[in-house]
């Protein structure tokens, strides 16, 4: 009996030790969005996305500031903030989910498609989302991207009819990240 | 009554110029703003992490001058990461990319004085729109 518990102690220790190896994260990743129309561009992108994954079970967690996005234009960015995302109210978003780690050797040079299932919370709704993602490793260095759509309407983002024909109802979304092991 | 209508066609020449003016006018840079306060980057993140919420409405879209000793410097991203004492949580600044040159010159372990704006917690406090205020 007592032995067993060791035993359990010492597998749940090197068990809890080799997951925290293989955490990946950063800091610095990017998300460009473009949710313009022929009548006007509107891209924005922040570059403090934190993002940390999980190299042995695929668990991976975005989280950005509203308030971080830069815009062109200083009115855009002031409504965005204001109006469209009320980020005082909510100032963060975030994607928790999980993607198939048996197809991907992260110690080994390679592309690798993969998708990408879970909650995105964007202006404070949850939606259940699936996308596509890409992750790299190159000299051993991890970098991930993707690239998808959103309905605005979906996240109760709403659109007052007077600039209706210069936003679009559907927003694409790029994210890039370089990441670093999690020591 | 055609003086009126000079007048008139003047006025809204200068109604359309000054919404193009508006609608193009850049977001406003942290550089010619002037600081609503100063702080170690200790006092920062011990402050948001007292509480967030207040915090918050405190530094959040304020600009801030924030001084602290470098942990990480991230030439790609134009983000130096200041070190606050608390091992889980320190400042991330993320500069203007015209300021990325100078970056150059830090090393890491030096005590910065960063200029920029905050836009809230996430793991770190995130400032955005830095700039390099003096080296010590």
């Amino acid at each position: 009996m007592n032995r067993k518990f060791v035993l359990l102690i010492i597998s749940l220790t090197l068990s809890a030790g080799s997951v925290l190896a293989q955490k990946y994260f950063t800091k610095t990743g990017t998300i460009n969005f473009t949710a313009g129309t022929a009548l006007e561009d509107i891209d924005a992108n922040n570059k403090s996305v934190t993002c940390v994954f999980d190299a042995a079970t695929g668990q991976i967690e975005f989280a950005i500031l509203i308030k971080g996005f830069e815009f062109k234009r200083g009115l855009m960015q002031e409504h965005f903030n204001e109006n469209y995302l009320e980020s005082d109210k909510y100032p963060k978003s975030t994607f928790k989910g999980k993607f198939d780690v048996s197809k991907i050797n992260f110690t080994k040079d390679g592309d690798y498609a993969t998708v990408v299932k879970g909650t995105l919370e964007i202006h404070n709704v949850k939606r259940e989302i699936e996308v596509p993602g890409m992750f790299k490793v190159d000299k051993g260095v991890i970098s991930s991207t993707s690239t998808f759509k959103i309905l605005l309407a979906d996240y109760k983002i709403e659109i007052p009819g007077a600039v209706k024909d210069k936003i679009s109802p559907t927003v694409e979304i790029q994210v890039s990240c370089d990441y670093k092991l999690l020591k | 009554m055609k003086r009126f209508f000079i007048l008139l066609l003047t006025l809204s020449v200068i109604g359309v110029l000054y919404g193009i003016y508006l609608f193009n006018k850049k977001p406003l840079d942290t550089r010619e703003q002037n600081a609503d306060f100063e702080l170690t980057s200790e006092q920062l993140v011990n402050e948001f992490s007292a509480n967030e919420t207040s915090a918050s409405a405190k530094y959040a879209d304020k600009v801030l001058f924030v001084t602290g000793k470098v942990n990480e410097i991230n030439l790609n991203s134009a983000t130096v990461f200041l070190e606050s004492g608390d091992p889980l949580a320190g400042v991330t600044c993320s500069f203007y990319p015209d300021e990325a040159p100078q970056l150059k010159e830090l090393r890491v372990g030096q005590v910065v004085k960063i200029k920029g704006k905050c836009t809230g917690k996430l793991a770190d406090v995130v400032l955005n729109n830095c700039s390099l205020s003096s080296l010590n």
